[in-house]
């Protein structure tokens, strides 16, 4: 690893500012490091050399003729192969998409990062139509943890995760429907942010699950992760669950050490099953900011099942015409999945919307006390390639689908929440949610930046 | 949860919709649907109130 890999995008995007380095250079080193280690790692799908090159060249002449460039000035970043990236199949993880026509422009996320300056070095792996937890594709390769090679990178935006983990870019771009950035945050030991419902645009990404569908960065610090999330904010009219508010920028705010945050730590079903490295660093974080009591978010474990039942039936919807004509292309991962899900009854789908609205509001009388609630990200640290079965509390279930278990209640209301990966040497990380109320991103930009300062939450260059 | 229950609606629904569901995938679809009902029996035995409406655009 060399130095340029080592810092964070503000201070390489500081660096290419003032000319102390090119962004070319920049970039080569960001391909060398994806040429020597992706083989191994499987975390991209296409790399762009070429383009992101042409691009650095062009920053390069820009800053040369004394033009101003973005805040992300030269940093590589990468994109989960669900959002449209401009000559670039969107794969979205499917063998089906393989002869798709290349995106004719970039997703809405994908333009506000590139218009900040970052350079886009490549697109990355991930589950199949976003639909698991693993990144283990069955056409597209298992991505490895940078962290243990023989470990899981989580899913489903793992590629992307892994990627930034490794040092293959400084930030990623990941989506979240179940916990999709949290969890590979969580197992790859970086910090990723799912925002509030609707905060970020997602128009340009393939559909997974209208109602749940977030997208979101993935960094290895708060300051890169509040970065890359300021460049995103703001309205599109192209989707219509896109915000009309104002963008709120937390960068600025991230030294803010004078607020004190009240803070809870969620019990109940956020504790059951959970092995004792999870709680454990749920109570570091805990008595570092301070919290004051254990709460309970009553009908957690309905809204997780709300989730998964409204996961299987619009995933089933959306894809549905593939599945009657094309069953036997879909990864066998997913498509009994999204069978069954395409045959549920109308009932169960329309008591999981309607159960959500009663939920929010039992997630609103708690924040009317709290700023901030923890939580476990992942009952576990990484779990190993192709493990099948995950114990928790004493019974075998399937992996799959309970490695999410603690942040399909969170999304499932579209509470912001950021993933902080919290470490003890020699062990594997393991993430902690920070979740505040709607629209309040700031607050736990400001909770995981408090755990950062004091230590206790770190994403360094994985070996 | 009675699985051949399970497999007897999917086999209606998915002809009376078609979407055939062939037989190698069957058995998987059978225990895919299981598990479905079976997290939502919780949730399908909640009384909500009528007025316990679903957002058609969700604000949280």
């Amino acid at each position: 690893m060399n130095d340029l890999t080592a810092l964070s995008a503000a201070s390489l995007a500081d660096l290419v500012r003032e000319k102390k380095v090119t962004a070319t250079s920049v970039v080569r080193d960001a391909l060398d490091r994806i040429n020597k280690l992706d083989p191994s790692l499987n975390c991209c799908t296409t790399v762009l050399s070429e383009s992101a090159l042409s691009q650095a060249r062009a920053m390069d002449a820009r800053l040369a003729r004394g033009e101003a460039v973005g805040p992300l000035a030269g940093v590589p970043a990468v994109v989960k192969n669900l959002f449209d990236v401009e000559g670039v199949v969107t794969l979205a993880g499917a063998k089906l998409r393989r002869t798709a026509e290349p995106a004719r422009k970039d997703a809405a996320s994908v333009r506000s990062l590139r218009e900040a300056g970052a350079i886009i070095v490549a697109t990355t792996n991930m589950d199949e139509f976003a639909y698991g937890f693993t990144t283990e594709n069955e056409f597209f390769g298992a991505t490895r943890n940078p962290r243990d090679r023989e470990r899981l990178a989580g899913g489903s935006s793992g590629g992307s995760a892994a990627a930034v983990a490794a040092g293959l870019a400084h930030v990623g771009l990941g989506s979240d429907t179940n916990g999709s950035i949290r969890v590979p945050a969580s197992f790859s030991g970086v910090f990723g942010l799912k925002p509030t419902f609707g905060r970020l645009s997602r128009a340009g990404t393939a559909p997974f699950v209208a109602s749940l569908d977030h997208v979101g960065p993935l960094a290895r610090s708060v300051e890169d992760l509040a970065l890359a999330y300021d460049m995103m904010q703001g309205p599109d009219a192209d989707d219509p669950t896109c915000t009309t508010r104002m963008p709120e920028f937390v960068r600025a705010s991230l030294g803010e050490s004078r607020i004190r945050l009240r803070v809870g730590v969620l019990g109940g079903w956020f504790r059951w099953g959970a092995e004792q490295a999870a709680l454990d660093a749920v109570d570091t974080a805990a008595e570092c900011l301070g919290a004051s009591r254990m709460v309970e978010l009553a009908e957690s474990h309905l809204a997780r099942a709300a989730a998964f039942v409204i996961t299987a039936a619009e995933g089933g919807n959306i894809h549905r015409e593939n599945l009657r004509r094309q069953p036997g292309a879909f990864d066998n991962a997913t498509r009994d999945r999204l069978l069954a899900g395409a045959l549920l009854p109308a009932d169960f789908v329309i008591q999981a919307q309607r159960f959500r609205r009663r939920f929010q509001k039992a997630a609103e009388k708690l924040f009317a006390d709290f700023d901030i609630l923890l939580a476990p990200a992942t009952p576990c640290a990484a779990l190993a390639l192709g493990q099948q079965t995950l114990n928790l509390g004493g019974v075998e279930m399937l992996a799959r689908a309970h490695i999410g278990i603690y942040t399909q209640p969170l999304s499932f209301i579209g509470l912001p929440v950021i993933a902080a990966p919290m470490a003890k040497l020699g062990a594997l990380p393991i993430g902690v949610q920070i979740a505040a109320a709607p629209w309040a991103e700031r607050r736990a930009f400001q909770a995981a930046a408090q755990l950062e300062r004091a230590g206790l939450a770190a994403a360094p260059v994985a070996a | 949860m009675d699985q051949e229950a399970v497999g007897l609606y999917i086999d209606a629904v998915s002809q009376a919709i078609d979407l055939p569901i062939p037989a190698e995938y069957r058995q998987g679809v059978i225990d895919n649907m299981t598990l479905i009902l079976r997290q939502a029996e919780g949730l399908m035995a909640l009384q909500l109130e009528s007025t316990e409406e679903a957002a058609p655009v969700f604000h949280p």
